[in-house]
């Protein structure tokens, strides 16, 4: 019987101090973190959107900020409320292993990758992503998951593992301005030249364009044995702009290949 | 069309008097002239770029003078006049408009003097001089002379002709505190619009405080950083200032932009409006420039680059002219009449800051 330990006394977390006091402490620490972390995120997001060209690097503190009001969150539940010491840690991290066997290890990826877009930005608040299937701005960079808006302002969160499977393609990397491109299609035997200059024309008086020697305007023509296919690519000097510039430049384009008279294919590049 | 004479704004421009006071002032303009004519004379197309009202067409004035040469001025939707023999041609800066099929007379323009026969100088606002350097690389077809900006101390000379019995004060207490608070309207979910005190640092009261000890040099930095540098601009700033006969004795605060002036009554009339109750009927807040969207501050920008504009050449580049042009005039941006639009000089600064800040080129 020297073997024999009472069960109380092997138990990691006998000693938690867990009543109604406790609970309701941490309750309340986490109802204040939340509500911090909505007040700064909302507080950053105003002082953004008035902060003009600048207004991504403000954003990429949001996440951050939201990030470490979290963590001493838990840190002063953990430590603070609860008084867990190495052993009591020891046991949770048990119990949360075996919970992530249960069912919960989407979710503790999806803060890992969290963790990941927060530290090693892949994307910011504000960039212009496609993530997996999805394509739009990125308007908030949760632990668990990563909220975009479409060019249909439709609203799509993305779980942060994500990351670790799917490819991420950044069209700004953090800064305001975005390459944009109009594509437009011409018949074979138009006027090629005409239709570049034209389209050239529209794309640097267009009211969107960013111009400076790093951003200059270009115009690419591809060959096709349906059409020609004339690109304007230009840089718009907020990432917002984008849809404006090509739609902009696609409709002013159209009606000076009309007065041109550069004739347009005779099938639809889908159809061809 | 003669937008100067549609817009019936030529009053409202600095004249003479003004480049006769900076001449005697120490001439500030007369190596831009000294530069636009060796190079002229060496047989280089020459552009003289300047800022709006900054000088720019004294300079051109003094060149056609000292070159004997025919002086004309481009007017916006105009053929190019001959260039035989010596020429200056000054706002050939409405030589292109930017739409589609918008840079063919500036592309004669260019053909034209690099065939002239005799020397050529021309006049380019620099608004309009810095997006053809991106868009047509200009700077391969002239030689560039800029229109210098002044300094405090020809600026001083100035004001002192313009107002020689004004007398300079220090500016209130409450303007040199570093921090203050601005009442801003922000909507809180479940709240609705609330006014809330924002702090706000203004960085205009460092310039306030040794104001006490030397109002008179106060003013002068004030007027010459807000112009900077323009006397055309600080012309109308100062105008603007001491027209009111409350500013017999100026402060710096005193000097004002006409879209500041416009912001402030704003507030004003916004405040005034949540006391009464009658505010919250959705319209607009027309206090706030971050209220503009694109479109505006690409036609401020148009303007900006020319000057003086008949509506009509707005119309063709921008999509709802009127429209935009009527939030430019609501703002102090510019003036109107049913045929032209005219940049106000004193807005200028208001005008490079709101397109500048969305680089708009």
């Amino acid at each position: 019987m020297t073997g024999f330990v009472p069960v109380a006394q092997t138990n990691p977390l006998a000693g938690l101090r867990v009543d109604a006091g406790t609970v309701t402490q941490a309750v309340l620490v986490l109802v204040v973190a939340y509500v911090l972390a909505r007040l700064v995120a909302a507080g950053l997001s105003v002082v953004a959107e008035r902060a003009g060209d600048r207004r991504i690097a403000v954003k990429v503190f949001i996440p951050l900020v939201r990030f470490v009001i979290y963590a001493v969150a838990t840190a002063s539940i953990l430590g603070g409320i609860f008084q867990l010491g190495s052993t009591e840690l020891v046991a949770a991290g048990g119990l949360l292993g075996a919970a992530l066997g249960f069912g919960i290890k989407d979710l503790f990826a999806s803060v890992i990758g969290g963790l990941v877009v927060v530290f090693e930005r892949p994307y910011r608040v504000g960039d212009k992503v496609s993530l997996g299937e999805h394509y739009g701005e990125v308007t908030d960079v949760g632990l668990r998951a990563t909220r975009l808006v479409t060019p249909n302002d439709t609203e799509v969160v993305v779980p942060n593992l994500a990351i670790f499977g799917d490819s991420v393609a950044n069209a700004n990397a953090g800064a305001a301005e975005m390459l944009a491109v109009a594509e437009l299609h011409v018949a074979p035997t138009a006027d090629h030249e005409r239709a570049v200059d034209i389209v050239r024309e529209a794309a640097l008086t267009s009211p969107y364009v960013r111009l400076s020697g790093e951003h200059p305007v270009t115009v690419i023509v591809e060959d096709g044995p349906h059409y020609t296919t004339i690109k304007g690519k230009a840089y718009v000097a907020d990432l917002r702009d984008e849809f404006p510039f090509t739609s902009d430049v696609t409709r002013r384009t159209l009606a000076a290949f009309e007065a041109a008279g550069i004739e347009r294919p005779r099938f639809a590049p889908d159809e061809a | 069309m003669d937008a100067d004479t549609a817009s019936g704004t030529r009053a409202d421009r600095p004249g003479d008097e003004l480049w006769d006071a900076l001449a005697a002032a120490g001439d500030p303009l007369e190596p831009a002239v000294d530069e636009a004519v060796e190079l002229a004379v060496a047989g280089d197309p020459v552009a003289v770029v300047g800022a709006p009202f900054g000088g720019r067409g004294r300079v051109l004035e003094r060149v056609a003078d000292r070159l004997d040469a025919t002086h004309e001025r481009l007017m916006p939707g105009a053929g190019l006049p001959a260039l035989d023999g010596p020429a200056v041609l000054a706002d050939v800066h409405h030589s292109y408009q930017r739409t589609v099929g918008g840079f063919d007379t500036l592309e004669t323009l260019f053909e034209r003097c690099a065939r002239a026969d005799g020397p050529t100088v021309t006049g380019w606002n620099q608004h309009a001089w810095s997006y053809l350097l991106h868009a047509r690389d200009i700077d391969e077809a002239f030689e560039a002379v800029a229109v210098p900006a002044v300094g405090r101390e020809v600026m001083g000379a100035l004001v002192r002709h313009w107002s020689p019995s004004v007398t300079f004060r220090a500016p209130p207490e409450e303007a040199r505190g570093l921090l203050g608070t601005d009442r801003r309207v922000y909507s809180i979910p479940g709240l609705g619009e609330r006014e809330i005190p924002v702090p706000v640092v203004d960085t205009d009261a460092l310039d306030h405080r040794d104001a006490e000890e030397d109002p008179e040099a106060a003013v002068i930095r004030r007027l010459t950083t807000l112009s900077d540098g323009n006397p055309g601009v600080a012309w109308a700033l100062w105008d603007d200032c001491v027209a009111d006969g409350d500013h017999a004795a100026v402060d710096p605060t005193a000097l004002q932009t006409p879209v500041e002036r416009t912001s402030e009554r704003a507030r004003d009339r916004e405040r005034a409006q949540r006391e009464r109750g009658t505010a919250g009927a959705g319209t607009p807040s027309g206090a706030d420039d971050a209220g503009l969207d694109r479109p505006t501050a690409f036609c401020c920008r148009l303007v900006l680059a020319a000057e003086r504009l008949p509506r009509e050449v707005v119309a063709e580049s921008v999509g709802d002219a009127d429209r935009l042009l009527g939030r430019l005039e609501r703002r102090g941006y510019v003036t109107t009449t049913d045929t032209a639009v005219a940049l106000r000089p004193a807005a200028v600064p208001d005008a490079v800051a709101l397109t500048d800040g969305r680089r708009i080129p």
